[in-house]
């Protein structure tokens, strides 16, 4: 049975499904039975959202927009 | 086979069209990888896109075109950073935990809703500072991953990089990600009592 260092390290990857089958089913196998390391696993989704979150549209400040568009008709020309 | 963009004898007419409506979401993606350079980040990759235009064949692949060589851009200035030494400490980052650290120092100590509320202070532009603050090899995977939505099989081939490279680079980046909110918010004032609504 791995330790919480051990599961803690690879909770990202295992919220990924990028872990091996075999450390895949420790890292299951330990939040089992770790009410912290699930915690820790919550919080870690929560991270992921709030990561994803911050891809929100940007907008596009009307200085740079213009100095693009010059540079981009520019190359047809 | 017919090639859809009108062609000239350059074969480049029509490209300020194409990547014009593209152009928010590139310039969306180069502040996340580089900050104040985006600008000319993305000037380079339309350069390099202007010159290659006439290999799209399809146009609704614009966008995914010019992200490509966006991050190829990219990939080409990070292999020169690599070999700067990075600029954060980086000997005890491994183990840290965002989770037990909030819950350890308990910065909201009225609060029910301890992590969540410790996440809730940050805007759009704290996450983008907190990322830019993070060295660029471990920002790259970070940014790609999580906000880009790119798998990392497939950031390994844009990157040019072995797997393995890039899911170390991802789990030290992860790592370097929750310290530095931490720092963030403490140098920011965001760990004050008020900063809770």
């Amino acid at each position: 049975m791995i330790n919480c260092a051990e599961a803690v390290r690879q909770l990202w990857q295992y919220l990924d499904e990028t872990l091996k089958p075999e450390a895949r089913e420790k890292v299951g196998e330990h939040l089992a039975f770790c009410r912290d390391c699930c915690g820790e696993v919550e919080f870690a989704r929560i991270l992921q959202d709030f990561l994803r979150s911050s891809a929100v549209a940007e907008d596009l400040p009307a200085d740079v927009r213009a100095r693009l568009h010059s540079f981009v008709t520019g190359l047809e020309r | 086979m017919t090639n859809s963009h009108p062609q000239t004898t350059t074969g480049r007419t029509g490209f300020a069209e194409a990547v014009t409506p593209c152009l928010p979401r590139l310039y969306g993606t180069a502040r996340r990888l580089v900050g104040d350079g985006a600008e000319d980040l993305v000037q380079e990759t339309l350069l390099r896109a202007f010159r290659s235009f006439h290999q799209l064949k399809e146009p609704a692949a614009t966008a995914g075109w010019l992200a490509r060589i966006l991050l190829n851009t990219f990939r080409d200035r990070l292999r020169s950073e690599r070999r700067a030494p990075a600029e954060v400490a980086l000997d005890d980052v491994d183990d840290f935990s965002l989770y037990r650290h909030i819950a350890e120092e308990d910065p909201y100590p009225y609060s029910d809703r301890l992590h969540l509320d410790f996440i809730g202070v940050f805007g759009r532009d704290d996450v983008r500072a907190v990322l830019l603050r993070l060295p660029p090899i471990y920002r790259a995977p970070l940014v790609l991953r999580y906000v880009e939505g790119y798998s990392t099989k497939e950031i390994a081939r844009l990157l040019s990089l072995p797997l393995g490279t890039v899911l170390a680079q991802l789990h030290r980046g992860r790592k370097l990600f929750e310290r530095s909110l931490w720092e963030y918010a403490e140098s920011e004032g965001l760990l004050e009592k008020e900063a809770v609504r």
